[in-house]
């Protein structure tokens, strides 16, 4: 059997679905991408058990066939050949020749009746939203999630949809970030799931289209995102999201406005001679000032100074500098606003005026 | 030495009996379920020492009776912080009624006699009684006789007091349910260095919790002794 596909069709997809296919794998068969070829399509799929995309790429008139290949290898063949390239693939047995131009590969296959099922319960949520606004709903939460907690639920994301609300929530127990927003068409529901972090790093990746719409349904279990022509699922967390909203609930001191860039550019500058280990900062509020310094082991200091309009009592606050230039590079307004608790506990950086997203930091004992 | 401070996330469990350790007290879990369900007793008196977990059970029942959509009603009496008796009006029309610290109201005159009231209302009703104590019915300094005599009527159950290596279990089951995890040396260690008994050993995994988090690291034997350490210079 054979089959034509041309390469910019097919790259993308592959490099989508390679992308969720794990380095090491204690099932071979799972380094291999599933090509099935139907009439007129060719879906693929790729997937660590955890997380799985399937995309279906339209090709001409076809026999059916199915069979699997080294992901990771058939990728690195199709981007390096030439742009426009058309790729002939025949199959013959245990072997499929890839062949294009004056190229030509040879590469071994595992029986596709092998492939394991991806386990999916039944998807009893749906909910529509736009992938432009979803994607920066991510965008503006994955960077607080923990990588390697011991805590399930911090190394994943909170989405919680209620009725006409969504809102998202990552943390990894020293900062945390909310997005809320609304829904155009209410869900007509109350849920809360938590997407393993590797999916939700998967899922940005693929929302590239900020135009088209998304129909994201979920169990329990499971999640499934339908992209145009990809299908992204993945197992959730199974844990429950324990309850953050007692750090809103508490007196804050009159917020402060700084220009996000004078404050991202003196935090660079000033984390250069912060401990290398803590990265511990020091804020020094006084009226109309904020200074801001750090020192080393080696006795090295820095000091910044930037006008604010910060009225009260004189206050020092120590923070992570890390931390603080993650949330302030997340700020898309040109003024960013900081509120610190008045008892010092913690700081919340956000927008002036939209507030669809916020960035809280806790402090540091110097 | 420079230290983060972690958020203060907050585990609001649904105290249900499916999240609570047995030991060696599954028998008598099994008649508290009985009772709510309308099979078992019309009444039991649960007591055992502080840490035991009778809080725990007692809301289990109110969360069964909420499945069974039952009416039901908890409240957990503070000895010198007694509510007016109004609470108890109209309650006797509850199936399922739960009273933690039912102690708390010995020597008062006038909650003595409001109870004993309400339990003869609610007793003709035929709905279930669960009360909770830290001492046996006939220990109670309740003043009014026929109110103690009542009190025996039902079904008596003194709550177990776990073994170590029950203990050890408890805190790892309690722990994995805050989504970290305490290996059995770390348990060990904390029982035979720490406390053993449970109420204390409840407080600090909290602030285990919090020591992880703010130092993002697990809690193994080295990071336990130095938290202690540091804990007792504090």
């Amino acid at each position: 059997m054979k089959y034509i596909i041309n390469r910019e069709q097919l790259l993308v997809p592959l490099q989508q679905i390679v992308s969720v296919i794990e380095k090491r794998q204690t099932m071979p068969i799972l380094s291999n991408v599933l090509m099935v070829f139907r009439e007129n399509t060719l879906v693929m799929t790729g997937t660590d058990l955890e997380v799985q995309i399937v995309t279906e790429i339209a090709i001409e008139n076809t026999t059916f066939a199915e069979i699997t290949l080294p992901a990771r290898k058939f990728l690195d063949i199709c981007r390096l050949l030439p742009t426009g390239a058309d790729i002939k693939l025949e199959v013959a047995d245990d072997k499929v020749k890839v062949l294009s131009g004056r190229s030509r590969f040879i590469l071994s296959t595992l029986p596709a009746e092998n492939y394991p099922e991806f386990s999916e319960t039944e998807l009893d949520h749906r909910f529509t939203i736009n992938a432009g606004l979803f994607k920066k709903a991510l965008e503006k939460t994955v960077f607080c999630m923990a990588s390697q907690d011991v805590r399930y639920y911090l190394n994943g994301l909170l989405l919680n949809i209620s009725n006409s609300r969504i809102k998202l929530v990552a943390s990894d127990g020293h900062r945390l970030s909310v997005f809320e927003d609304n829904l155009a068409n209410p869900a007509g529901y109350e849920a809360r799931i938590i997407l393993p972090r590797k999916g939700v790093m998967e899922l940005v990746r693929l929302l590239d289209d900020p135009q088209i719409q998304l129909a994201i349904e979920f169990s329990s279990n499971n999640i499934r995102v339908t992209i145009n022509n990809t299908i992204f699922s993945a197992k959730l967390v199974d844990a429950k999201y324990p309850d953050f909203n007692r750090v809103f609930h508490q007196d804050f001191l009159t917020p402060i406005h700084i220009q996000r860039q004078l404050l991202k550019d003196a935090l660079t500058r000033v984390a250069i001679l912060s401990n290398e280990k803590y990265k511990g900062v020091t804020f020094d509020l006084s009226s109309d000032s904020l200074k801001i310094s750090a020192h080393n082991p080696e006795h090295e200091e820095a000091e910044e100074e930037i006008v604010t309009d910060y009225v009260g009592e004189p206050l020092s606050i120590a923070f992570n500098v890390q931390y603080v230039l993650d949330a302030i590079s997340n700020i898309d307004s040109e003024i960013s606003e900081l509120t610190i608790a008045s008892n010092s506990s913690c700081c919340i950086i956000d927008e002036p005026e939209t507030r669809s997203y916020r960035f809280i930091v806790m402090p540091m004992r110097l | 030495m420079a230290e983060q401070l972690p958020l203060l996330f907050e585990h609001k469990f649904n105290l249900t009996f499916a999240n609570f350790y047995p030991g060696k007290n599954r028998e008598i879990i099994g008649h508290l379920k009985d009772c709510v369900s309308g099979t078992g007793e019309q009444q039991i008196y649960l007591w055992g020492n502080l840490g035991l977990g009778k809080s725990h059970l007692l809301q289990a029942c109110c969360q069964l009776a909420q499945e069974l959509k039952k009416t039901t009603f908890y409240y957990s009496f503070v000895a010198d912080a007694l509510p007016s008796t109004e609470i108890l009006s109209g309650l006797e029309e509850y199936e399922v009624v739960c009273f933690d610290n039912i102690d708390a109201i010995a020597e008062t005159s006038d909650w003595e006699l409001a109870f004993f009231n309400f339990y003869n209302r609610h007793r003709d009703r035929g709905f279930k009684l669960i009360l909770s104590s830290n001492c046996p019915p006939n220990w109670l300094t309740i003043r009014l006789p026929d109110l103690k005599t009542r009190l025996n009527w039902g079904l008596t159950l003194k709550l177990q007091e776990l073994s170590d290596q029950e203990s050890i279990e408890a805190l790892a089951f309690k722990a994995k349910q805050m989504g970290f995890e305490i290996n059995p040396t770390v348990g060990r260690f904390l029982l035979s260095h720490y406390a053993r008994d449970l109420a204390s050993l409840w407080r600090l995994l909290d602030r285990l919790d919090h020591a992880t988090l703010a130092a993002k690291r697990k809690l193994t034997l080295p990071f336990l002794k130095q938290f202690l350490s540091q804990d007792e210079s504090d």
